[in-house]
């Protein structure tokens, strides 16, 4: 194990708060089909002042990464200002954005002003056709390309994140393709989920049994080997391990997908929350427990898959395996075991 | 260009730097690099603020850590110049 590995196993077994996601808005410039975010919150949001004691909590916590998300996070009003704060403090920036506003004077800003380790951007397909029908914004691929070459040209290191949808699933190879023309990673999320409000509407944009095979035998193909399976720490993930996730209106939560509050940093000391919370031990023996519950299924367990969060929103218990990791199981299975079995590097 | 007690050292703007659990780990942003250092690395490394020269800094780590002066002296002259050619750091205006 690499010493930063071995740094990262660290910081999941003994709980120290490595990276905290903030979801400064849920405002988007796109309309993605699948969206899990719920539109309109009522809660007051986190005010400036607020977000810069809790950067000053966080530094002395030792936090590292800082990560800026949304809705689209260039769509809230100081994202600049807190951007800047972020950087003088000296955390790593990492962005979570759809790209679509990215264009030459935004970049340029982002580099002189914000100098982020990288942004992450959504990708939903490998033409206009598919992308724009999963956005609902017309143009929107064509945009995000025009995008790509400027963020290259500013060096702003990028990845690219695709949801695999029932839309976008013959189109992998082609992604992959793309993606290779900006020298760009692509990582795959084959899991949509339901609302945050529990609205399971999103799902009926799921992968088929072929999309996820073939999902599978890339990420099976492109793997070193034991990477991405079985992990070597007490817990499954992060998740209230080395991890939490902020909401616009200051809810704590594990992590961006289990979103079950621990605390609200407008009225609590993010290290409070993070210490003798009762909620958030539960949490940790929850995901303790799913990563048992992973490894019970044996050698065909699709690790990556499995989500205590998902598990949490679909069935009301964040360590029990739901239905699609089992089908995931199942496929990888079949890989593994077929003539035609991926060669590993 | 060797570095001598008076030399003046700044972290480069690409560095990103915490401690963890005893240790340190430095992010090089440009190269996408992680270096994990001990802890007398880490606290030379957040001492080094571009205005202390190499023997102010000597003489903060000696109230820090129990060390022989001398040793200490060679072993961060040694260690700073590994990290110049690393672009960890780079010299600061006198």
């Amino acid at each position: 194990m690499s010493g930063f590995a071995e740094k990262m196993r660290q910081t999941w077994e003994q709980n120290i708060l490595f990276s905290v996601l903030l979801e400064l808005t849920y405002r988007c410039n796109l309309n993605c089909v699948f969206c899990y975010n719920e539109k309109n919150p009522q809660e007051k949001p986190i005010g400036r002042e607020r977000y810069l004691k809790l950067f000053q909590e966080l530094k002395s916590m030792g936090v590292f990464n800082l990560i800026f998300s949304g809705g689209e996070p260039l769509a809230h009003r100081d994202f600049f200002f807190l951007g800047r704060q972020a950087r003088e403090m000296g955390f790593v920036i990492r962005i979570k954005s759809n790209g679509h506003a990215l264009h030459q004077a935004t970049a340029r800003r982002l580099k002189e002003e914000l100098d982020p380790f990288i942004i992450e951007i959504s990708i939903h397909g490998a033409c206009a056709e598919t992308h724009d029908r999963q956005t609902r914004v017309q143009g929107s691929f064509d945009q995000l390309m025009q995008n790509l070459h400027i963020l290259r040209a500013h060096k702003l290191r990028f990845q690219l994140n695709s949801v695999l949808t029932c839309w976008n699933e013959n189109e992998l190879t082609a992604m992959q393709r793309l993606a290779r023309k900006f020298a760009a990673p692509l990582k795959f999320d084959s899991q949509i989920t339901p609302r945050d409000n529990g609205d399971p509407s999103p799902l009926a944009l799921a992968p088929s049994e072929q999309g996820l095979r073939h999902l599978l035998q890339i990420q099976l193909q492109s793997a070193p080997q034991g990477q991405g399976n079985t992990p070597s720490t007490r817990n499954y993930c992060g998740a209230g391990a080395s991890t939490i996730a902020i909401d616009p209106a200051g809810n704590v939560y594990p992590c961006v997908q289990w979103r079950q509050a621990i605390g609200n940093v407008q009225n609590q000391n993010i290290r409070e929350i993070w210490q003798d919370n009762a909620a958030l031990a539960d949490i940790r023996k929850s995901n303790e427990q799913a990563r048992k519950n992973m490894l019970a299924l044996g050698e065909k367990a699709a690790f990556g898959s499995f989500c205590p969060g998902m598990a949490d929103l679909v069935g009301g218990n964040a360590s029990t395996i739901y239905p699609s990791v089992h089908l995931r199981s199942k496929l990888r299975g079949e890989i593994l075991n077929s003539t035609d079995r991926p060669k590993v590097r | 260009m060797p570095v001598t007690p008076a030399t003046i050292l700044q972290l480069n703007s690409d560095i990103r730097q915490t401690r963890l659990a005893d240790e340190g780990v430095i992010l090089r942003q440009e190269e996408g690099e992680v270096l994990v250092v001990n802890d007398i690395a880490i606290r030379f490394i957040e001492l080094i603020d571009g205005k202390r020269n190499m023997d102010e800094l000597t003489g903060l780590l000696l109230r820090e850590y129990e060390v022989e002066p001398d040793i200490l002296a060679s072993d961060l002259a040694e260690y700073a110049c590994e990290l110049l050619e690393q672009g960890v750091l780079t010299r600061a205006e006198a």
